[in-house]
């Protein structure tokens, strides 16, 4: 092994030496082949042609001699690399086309993968996340629509499909008191929703009913990233009085970093953007009035109950209701697996993308490859001294190398420009969660 | 009148050289001299596989070159075993005689 590798590399940096010793030992068995035929009676001339033929190509040995040295495979691809840069550099244009083609397409697929990645590949940051699905009402004018709070927490005491159920709305609240104020993004939510979810928070305690009552609401729970930002990570945070929306609110808990928000249609929050605040939602007005809707439930399904079991269930309490309260006549409930709440009909839109630039990087490296194959010049001498297939072959392979090494940084570049792209336009109309966010790959 | 020639049978070659050399230090003519003489003209290596074996040999570190003198006083490359040479050829000698062993009892027992 060593002195495999020693050999090798002495093949390769001391070329001169290793060549005229080959040179050496050729022609000392040559002379000694014409001495030979000299000494069974030939002229010298004749010797001499007699010893060239039993010879062979003296040339074709040499190389022979060198592939087995070892040292011809690097040897022929610097070579090889040495003119793909001289053919490089003698067309510069040819050269960036092609690098820029194929820099545009890895790009492309380097963005939709991570894409693909987020939102498809990934499961949900919740534990037993298919046990999880979302909640609407829907009628013929109104196909998905959010719920009443009345609706909903006679939902949560009369179901029998569901382990827990809750609720959230958007509220962004203003943190004024220590520093600038600054608007965080907020969300009243029901108690039982981490538990819903499936999180609990790392310091502090979710709310609970008690909560929920008009008047006990100045309670918070903020997010990993605020405790540390605008607290310092203060260790004594939990029962400290803290301004929002100019009002005193106690701090009962802090999430843990990387706490999800699971995507909301009314007053949706933006992609990308994570939820800092979260306050309790009180059940304020009239019971007996139905008309209002602006909270999404979500719901933890029981162990072995179906999501078609779920929609039965409430399709027949919503039915109960309507007879109950005028308002709640109509409507019918959706109950929608969070998974495909969120991908939903992205998915296709997704893989048909995937497909369409997956075949523009084929295209592309087929045409880098036709073109370097052009570019091997079949009529120059190089390739008229006896060279099979496979010298061409990997001279045109070769050449590819600079564009192909050079390709995926541009590929990179352009996969962060078309991330920032995508964040900017595309992903407006996506669904506006978590998952969507595009991971660097 | 030449005597006939065989073809050497794939591998054999390195197997030959390994033996030559087993005698002592030669160079690649005297190689191919010897292995002719001794199998009465029936086996001749040709320069075209000779070398390029050599050269696989030392590099597989079965032999090893060095510069010397030969008998007409010209510089030579002289090739000699080397201990995994030594062992490899005891190796190869032995799968050889097996081989020749079985092929020849089956031919015979027809």
């Amino acid at each position: 092994m060593w002195n495999d590798l020693l050999f090798r590399l002495r093949s390769l940096f001391r070329r001169e030496v290793v060549e005229t010793e080959l040179n050496e030992e050729l022609r000392f068995h040559f002379d000694h082949e014409v001495e030979k035929y000299k000494k069974s009676g030939m002229s010298f001339e004749a010797a001499r042609r007699r010893a060239r033929l039993s010879f062979g190509g003296h040339e074709q040995v040499k190389e022979d001699i060198r592939e087995a040295r070892g040292a011809s495979f690097i040897d022929n691809t610097l070579q090889d690399l040495g003119y793909a840069i001289r053919q490089l550099r003698a067309n510069p244009t040819f050269a960036i086309v092609i690098t820029l083609t194929l820099a545009l397409s890895i790009g492309a697929n380097s963005a939709i993968f991570s894409v693909i990645h987020g939102v498809l590949l990934k499961t949900l940051p919740y534990p037993e996340p298919n046990r999880l699905v979302r909640i609407f009402l829907s009628n013929d004018a109104y196909p998905k629509f959010p719920l009443n709070p009345f609706d909903l927490r006679d939902f949560r005491s009369r179901n029998k499909s569901f382990e827990l159920l809750a609720a959230f709305t958007r509220g962004d609240v203003q943190l004024s008191g220590s520093g600038d104020p600054v608007r965080l993004n907020g969300f009243g939510i029901t108690s039982g929703y981490f538990h819903t979810l499936g999180l609990q928070p790392q310091f502090g305690h979710e709310f609970d009913e008690k909560a929920e009552i008009p008047g006990n609401g100045l309670q918070i729970i903020l997010s990993d990233r605020i405790w540390r930002t605008r607290f310092d990570a203060a260790p004594d945070i939990i029962g400290r009085k803290i301004t929002l929306n100019l009002q005193p609110y106690t701090v009962v808990g802090v999430m843990p970093p990387g706490t999800a928000h699971p995507g909301n249609e009314y007053q949706p929050l933006p992609y990308g953007e994570d939820v800092d605040a979260w306050w309790p939602f009180t059940f304020e007005g009239n019971p007996a009035q139905r008309g209002s809707h602006y909270i999404e439930g979500i719901g933890r399904l029981k162990m072995n109950v179906t999501v078609e079991q779920a929609r039965a269930e409430m399709n027949a309490l919503m039915t109960q209701l309507g007879r109950e309260h005028a308002g709640d006549q109509g409507w019918r409930v959706l109950v929608i697996p969070l998974d495909s709440e969120i991908v939903g009909a992205s998915r296709r839109l997704l893989l048909v993308l995937m497909g369409a630039v997956g075949m523009v990087l084929l295209i592309a490296c087929a045409n880098a490859l036709i073109c370097c194959w052009h570019a091997r010049r079949p009529g120059s001498a190089r390739f008229q001294c006896g060279w099979l297939w496979e010298r061409p072959a990997r001279v045109s392979f070769v050449s590819c190398l600079p564009r192909a090494c050079s390709s995926p940084s541009w590929g990179e570049l352009s996969a962060w420009r078309w991330r920032w792209l995508a964040s900017r336009r595309w992903f407006r109309c996506y669904p506006q969660t978590f998952p969507a966010r595009m991971t660097s790959t | 009148m030449e005597a006939q020639r065989i073809d050497l049978p794939q591998g054999t070659l390195d197997l030959l050289i390994l033996r030559t050399l087993s005698l002592g230090a030669q160079h690649g003519w005297a190689i191919s001299e010897r292995v002719q003489q001794v199998s009465s003209d029936v086996l001749r290596i040709q320069q075209g596989s000779l070398y390029p074996a050599l050269h696989r040999l030392e590099r597989r570190g079965w032999i090893k070159a060095k510069w010397g003198l030969s008998e007409n006083n010209r510089r030579a490359k002289y090739y000699e075993l080397t201990r995994i040479g030594q062992k490899q050829l005891e190796a190869e000698t032995e799968s050889w005689r097996k081989l020749t062993a079985a092929v020849a009892q089956i031919l015979e027992s027809a």
